[in-house]
């Protein structure tokens, strides 16, 4: 447990440093730790505090890139078959529909049919009866398909990746940013880290530059020069969830065109939009973005036309930039690759450093098993990666998850914290984990991301933290500012207008004082 | 409908309004959507709200809400206080209820907080770390904590926490502690407020306060339940529950003399014509920016007054503005009436300039607002059940999950949040979390069904048992223990009704001369005879029968009570109904019990079978009138939910028959004259007519009448169909039963209500029941 929580970590005795804890840092810690091989992640916040936490949660089919880009689509379909197998817990809604509207050119379909086939995605056309019984809520829907996509709960699995390494030898330090790296001879010397416990130094043999957003800093750092394209993705949340499976446009990818189940809500996604590199530190979604991913979900789904948002958040993917890109690509921005970014930077001169970057959350372990290759052969030592064949077991909070329907009266603490998720106070309790604080609870048991978005249970959680002696007071009343203030920034671009004004007020009436005075 | 002044809007600003025009003598209809922000907060006033009204008006508003306050019980005082929220964080406060006043912040003694244990909603460890670092910033002596046994579990509702904390710990030591500061559940009523107190002073022997908890924050629950009783008394008629859209004004509507709103009510819309209206809707129109080219300035007949003031400050707008704002828009808009086409001539705000209208937006944009539940526990704080045991209609829907729009409750195959939750049975299907529920859609405030028990599978055959036992009239008594039957309850059913005969023998009253039902009222005379059709024949004509294609025509529902229990109701209603074309369709169940029961497949097989009698006729234009609240609020409200063909169709044309006798606007004769004893009447307003946002149409016809009408304090029966009757449920159902009884018992004259279920119970505890329909019929037959 110690090693989980980062304490006590030695200055030296890691081969191999990742930087960045999303899903490819964490997918690399673990692969490198199924070889046997330690190591250890640096990550500056929380794990998936980037992009990797602020997806749609759509474990792809492949469906989506089946005409774009049949290699990917099939790198999709293969790993979305091995990760419900591996990591099936981690699965919540299991199956998907791409439907085409009256809008959308019935010429794709059988160019889609077609490339589905060729890529191994096996996409079953649904007739009307069949999608009225399985869907209730859809309008004018001119073809259906059924699909294998599905919807993930990403930061289980971030969790799930990293405590397993943990066990195995590796080891996550939170709250760690690398501040200067030193190459000498070539190669990476050193590496100076401002951690929670103040400076240090470390001198790896390999570092993977697994940061995301913050991948091109960190290579300056070493002196090479990373293009990337940052693009935005706005996601809409809705509350309530009346479908049980993921909805795709049968059309070329396009913005707004995914809705995806996620617990009790609906997520609504995504757009496009380029931004710099420090507007992407921390994404805000832009009016027009919300009003055109609202228009659209209501297209696919048109009981949302009629239903409030609950909150908006934006993610970023980091994309390989043009100059990057292989010669005769499209500068369109969704037919820039999708798939992983891979930079062994021994060819810019600087060995033992290895940028790894953009990629789709479901292709991973296959992006993490050709990072860990690559570092092993850094390192000299030629071991296959067993991670397609190796079970990821689940947190285990995660193991609460029967008291969701019954919550066992009897025992401590089965009473439900949070109404709009059902959170047990036992599990609140079983996932505390003071390093991540209050906001970590958001992440491990969806604590404040329900209808009330928090305002209710997360002063009754920071309550029971307090009186259990988890927490001292003071501290308690920080996080829980810090948590709401959070929670205020996914509410205020709403504004006041129309449905969000109940949770405005009510905001005004438990949020920080800030609350009141942000932008309106 | 008419009114001179219609306040738009249920929270401080809209009730404040509402009370103050009820006072000054101005028939008004306050018209809600739902509960406003009084849930979510404890009801202080603060200062420091920019009032762009000048002091005297300021302090002539004030002074009135301390009296107002102290005459409904629930006195607010004054001085410079600093009272912490539910997080402790301090805030400014000038005015505010007594029972917070005792936690001041900066009072010199120390303080005991006490709380029950596991009480999820009282934050006291942050509380108390809070408070102390404040008070120890000042040289203050620091407040200290002690948690009391309470046997909580955790997660009851505040109602079920006030009902025990009404009694005082006895486990409670309080040392030397001048002052012991409790959290805020001590009675949900201003009534149960003050016993609780009392109580607890006597139990501690020192004065105790309260401190705020997370929502539904009792001390404004209490407020809202206060000022809803004051204008129940004033005579202020509550249209409770649906969104309303407001036209503002057309030049034709405003020489007609009115502004027209329009609620949307379950099933259809309805009119309400208004010769003021006092805006007090908070920011929902202010930020569709409709209001700001409706500025008080122009002089129409439009007030708006909190936060719907484009004036106002930027949010959050305190409750000082809300009640300074809405007591000086009640006078202007007073003012307006008064004086037909004049401008108003009240106080406007200093600063108020119309703003340009950069667009026209459409209204309905402006003031619709979203489906979804909000998590405001609202909903919590009003039901009836809540306080017995029940997790709270929150509770129920978050795990049923219903979601988007109006869709029904679902079975999830397997994975993630669950449908039921424990004892979710013991809803009452009373729809009142539907009324308080500031989203109000049919789909957002409504509670899952729960699976029906085999107990609830027999009873949802509400129709064959009442016919089975009019066959066999010695079963009832034998086999309702058997059955588990309340023992207490069940005697309401072989009581004898007015119409002289124990209502369940009564039900197939083939010899049953209706003129003697009604005490030789004018049904007879009108009507004939009920039709004596064999048991189960669906459709009965009427004398005006037989005219296909004839519009205005109307089908009268009898419902189960009058078809089985009491036929003397429906010759009272047909005679209330003889000048129309009328056919009756009886012995036919609408539902709606095994609905609630959760035996969905029969109630959609009796939901069917009446929907094909009704429809033929309604396509012809026919509208469907029943005296049961209950049939009339599944037609419109549960039917179109269940996703039948035609049940549109039939919730369009479906109306209750006291709405429908106040809209036809027949002048009534008095019976009575004035101040003659024997017309008292107290008027218990059933839940269900509530739900369908009715207001009281029928103490409108009963004052017309002449009856001397009181209406009782808002509650809710017990019964609830045949919810009353299982014991599995009878704690509930005692629970508050025995409090309706209260209500009841106090007093002396008898109780009219539409609703049957209503009426049984009033029977059960022994008052004399009677409905509405009766009373009038009686009233035309001695008076006209």
């Amino acid at each position: 447990m110690s090693a989980v929580k980062g304490a006590g970590v030695p200055g030296a005795g890691y081969d191999v440093v990742v930087v960045g804890g999303g899903i490819l840092g964490l997918g690399v810690l673990w692969d490198l730790s199924l070889r046997g091989i330690r190591a250890l992640l640096l990550e500056k916040a929380f794990p998936g505090a980037g992009t990797s936490g602020r997806f749609h949660g759509l474990l792809h089919s492949g469906g989506r890139y089946a005409v774009s880009d049949p290699a990917l689509a099939a790198e999709c379909a293969r790993e979305n078959r091995r990760l419900r197998h591996l990591a099936g817990w981690c699965v919540d809604a299991r199956w998907g529909l791409f439907l085409r509207l009256p809008g959308d050119d019935p010429a794709y379909e059988a160019v889609w049919r077609e490339a589905c086939l060729r890529a191994g995605i096996p996409a079953r056309p649904l007739p009307p009866a069949a999608l009225g019984r399985l869907v209730p809520h859809l309008d004018d829907v001119r073809a259906a398909y059924r699909v294998p996509d599905a919807s993930i709960d990403g930061f289980s699995l971030l969790e799930a990746l990293r405590l397993d390494a943990c066990r195995r030898g590796a080891c996550v330090l939170l709250g760690a940013s690398v501040t200067a790296m030193e190459v000498t001879g070539g190669r990476i010397s050193g590496l100076l880290i401002q951690g929670p416990d103040g400076p240090r130094e470390l001198h790896p043999k390999v570092v993977v530059n697994a940061a995301g957003t913050g991948a091109g800093p960190l290579a300056a750092l070493a002196g090479l020069d990373l293009p990337l394209l940052l693009q935005q993705g706005t996601m809409a949340v809705y509350p309530g969830r009346p479908l049980d499976c993921v909805l795709n446009r049968l059309r070329p990818p396009a913005d707004g065109d995914i809705i995806v189940p996620s617990a009790s809500t609906l997520l609504a996604g995504t757009t496009a939009v380029t931004v710099t590199g420090r507007e992407a530190a921390q994404p805000a979604p832009g009016q027009d973005e919300i009003e055109l991913v609202r228009r659209q979900a209501a297209e696919l789904l048109p009981a949302l036309g009629r239903c409030r948002v609950l909150r908006v958040y934006a993610g970023v993917r980091v994309l390989p930039h043009p100059v990057t890109w292989p010669a005769g690509g499209s500068r369109e921005s969704r037919a820039i690759p999708r798939d992983a970014l891979l930079v062994d930077h021994s060819r810019d001169g600087v060995r033992g450093l290895i940028t790894v970057v953009g990629g789709k959350f479901t292709t991973f372990r296959a992006v993490a098993e050709q990072v860990a290759d690559l570092v092993v052969s850094h390192l000299g030592a030629g071991t296959r990666s067993p991670s397609a064949r190796t079970a990821l077991p689940p947190p285990p909070w995660l193991h609460h998850r029967p008291a969701l329907l019954h919550p066992p009266r009897t025992s401590a603490g089965g009473w439900v914290l949070c109404d709009c998720e059902r959170v047990t106070a036992a599990r609140v309790l079983a996932a505390w984990d003071p390093e991540q604080g209050l906001d970590g609870l958001r992440r491990r048991v969806r604590l404040g991301m329900g209808v009330c978005q928090g305002a209710l249970c997360l002063p009754r959680a920071a309550e029971l933290l307090v009186g259990a002696g988890l927490l001292d007071a003071g501290t308690a009343a920080c996080q829980l500012a810090d948590c709401l203030r959070e929670r205020w920034r996914g509410l205020a671009p709403l504004g006041t207008q129309g449905a969000s004004r109940t949770a405005t007020t009510f905001f005004h009436a438990l949020a920080p004082r800030e609350a009141s005075t942000l932008a309106l | 409908m008419r009114c001179e002044v219609a306040v738009l809007g249920g929270g401080l600003a809209g009730l404040v309004a509402a009370a103050r025009l009820g006072e000054m003598g101005v028939h008004t209809i306050l018209v809600t959507r739902g509960s406003g922000s009084l849930p979510w907060q404890t009801g202080n006033l603060g200062p420091g709200e920019a009032l762009p009204w000048g002091r005297e008006h300021r302090k002539r508003a004030l002074t009135w809400w301390l009296d107002l306050t102290q005459r409904l019980g629930i006195g607010y005082s004054t001085g410079r206080l600093l009272l912490p929220t539910a997080r402790g964080e301090p805030r400014r406060i000038i005015v505010a209820p007594a029972s917070l006043v005792g936690g001041h912040l900066l009072s010199p003694d120390p303080v005991l907080v006490a709380w029950p244990a596991g009480h999820r909603d009282f934050l006291a460890h942050l509380m108390l770390s809070k408070i102390n670092t404040l008070r120890a910033a000042r040289d203050l002596p620091p407040w200290a904590g002690r948690p009391f046994p309470a046997g909580l579990r955790g997660d009851e509702t505040a109602p079920a926490i006030a009902r025990l904390l009404a009694t005082p710990s006895a486990g409670l030591a309080v040392d030397d502690f001048p002052r012991v500061g409790l959290p805020a559940v001590l009675g949900l009523t201003p009534r149960e407020h003050r016993l609780a107190v009392d109580a607890w002073q006597r139990a501690l022997g020192r004065p105790v306060f309260e401190l705020p908890t997370l929502p539904p924050c009792l001390p404004g629950c209490r407020l809202e339940r206060a000022l809803r009783g004051y204008l129940r008394e004033l005579g202020v008629e509550q249209l409770e529950g649906y969104q309303a859209i407001l036209d503002p004004g057309t030049p034709s509507t405003a020489a007609a003399g009115g502004t027209r709103v329009e609620i949307l009510g379950p099933g259809r819309s309805r009119i309400l014509t208004a010769g003021a209206v006092v805006v007090a809707t908070g920011d929902r129109l202010a930020a569709g920016g409709w209001l700001t080219s409706h500025p008080l300035a122009t002089g129409d007949r439009l007030f708006p007054c909190g936060s719907s003031l484009p004036q106002a400050p930027s949010p959050p707008r305190g409750n000082t503005f809300a009640v300074v704002s809405a007591y000086l828009a009640a006078e202007a808009a007073a003012a307006r009436v008064a004086a037909g086409g004049a401008s108003p001539p009240g106080p406007a705000p200093a600063q108020s300039r119309p703003a340009p209208a950069e667009s026209t937006p459409t209204l309905p944009q402006a003031i619709r607002c979203g489906h979804d539940c909000y998590g405001c526990q609202a909903c919590t704080a009003v039901c009836p059940a809540a306080p017995a045991g029940f997790p709270g209609p929150r509770a129920v829907l978050s795990a049923a999950n219903t979601g988007v729009g109006q869709a029904e409750p679902r079975t999830r195959r397997r994975g993630t949040p669950g449908y039921r939750v424990r004892q979710a049975e013991l809803c009452l299907g009373c729809l009142q979390c539907l009324t308080s529920c500031p989203a109000s859609s049919p789909g957002a405030a409504r509670p899952a069904r729960p699976v029906p028990g085999p107990r609830e599978r027999l009873f949802s055959h509400l129709p064959l048992l009442s016919r089975l036992a009019g066959a066999l009239p010695g079963l009832v008594p034998r086999a309702a223990p058997l059955l588990g039957l309340d023992g207490r309850t069940v005697q309401c059913l072989v009581m004898r009704t007015p119409s002289g005969r124990p209502p369940m023998l009564a039900s197939h009253g083939t010899d049953e001369r209706p003129g003697a039902a009604v005490h030789g009222g004018p049904g007879a005379a009108v009507h004939g005879g009920l039709g004596d059709g064999a048991p189960g024949a669906g459709v009965d004509g009427g004398r005006n029968d037989g005219r296909p294609g004839a519009a205005g025509g109307l089908v009268l529902l009898a419902g189960c009570y009058a078809s089985f229990l009491d036929p003397s109701l429906l010759a009272a209603t047909r005679a209330l109904l003889a000048d129309y074309p009328l056919r009756t369709v009886r012995d036919r169940c609408c539902g709606a019990p095994a609905l609630a029961l959760g035996h969905g497949t029969l109630a959609l097989r009796y939901a069917r079978s009446l929907l094909e009698d009704l429809l033929p006729a309604v396509r012809r234009g026919w509208q469907v009138v029943t005296p049961c609240p209950t049939c009339a609020l599944a037609l419109r409200l549960e039917y179109p939910l269940l996703g039948l063909p035609g049940a549109a169709e039939v919730a369009r044309a479906t109306i209750e028959l006291g709405e429908f006798l106040r809209d036809a606007g027949r002048p009534l004769v008095p019976a009575f004259a004035a101040g003659e004893g024997k017309n008292e009447l107290a008027y218990h307003q059933p839940c269900h007519t509530r739900a369908q946002g009715l207001g009281t149409p029928w103490v409108e016809l009963l004052r017309g009448a002449g009856f001397g009408v009181r209406v009782l304090e808002q509650s809710c029966c017990g019964q609830a169909g045949v919810y009353g009757f299982l014991r599995s449920r009878a704690h509930v159902s005692g629970a508050i039963a025995a409090d309706f009884a209260r209500r009841v018992a106090a007093t002396s004259s008898p109780v009219a209500t539409e609703c049957p279920m209503c009426l049984l119970r009033v029977r059960t505890i022994g008052a004399t029941g009677r409905h509405p329909a009766h009373l009038l019929a009686i009233s035309r037959s001695t008076g006209g």
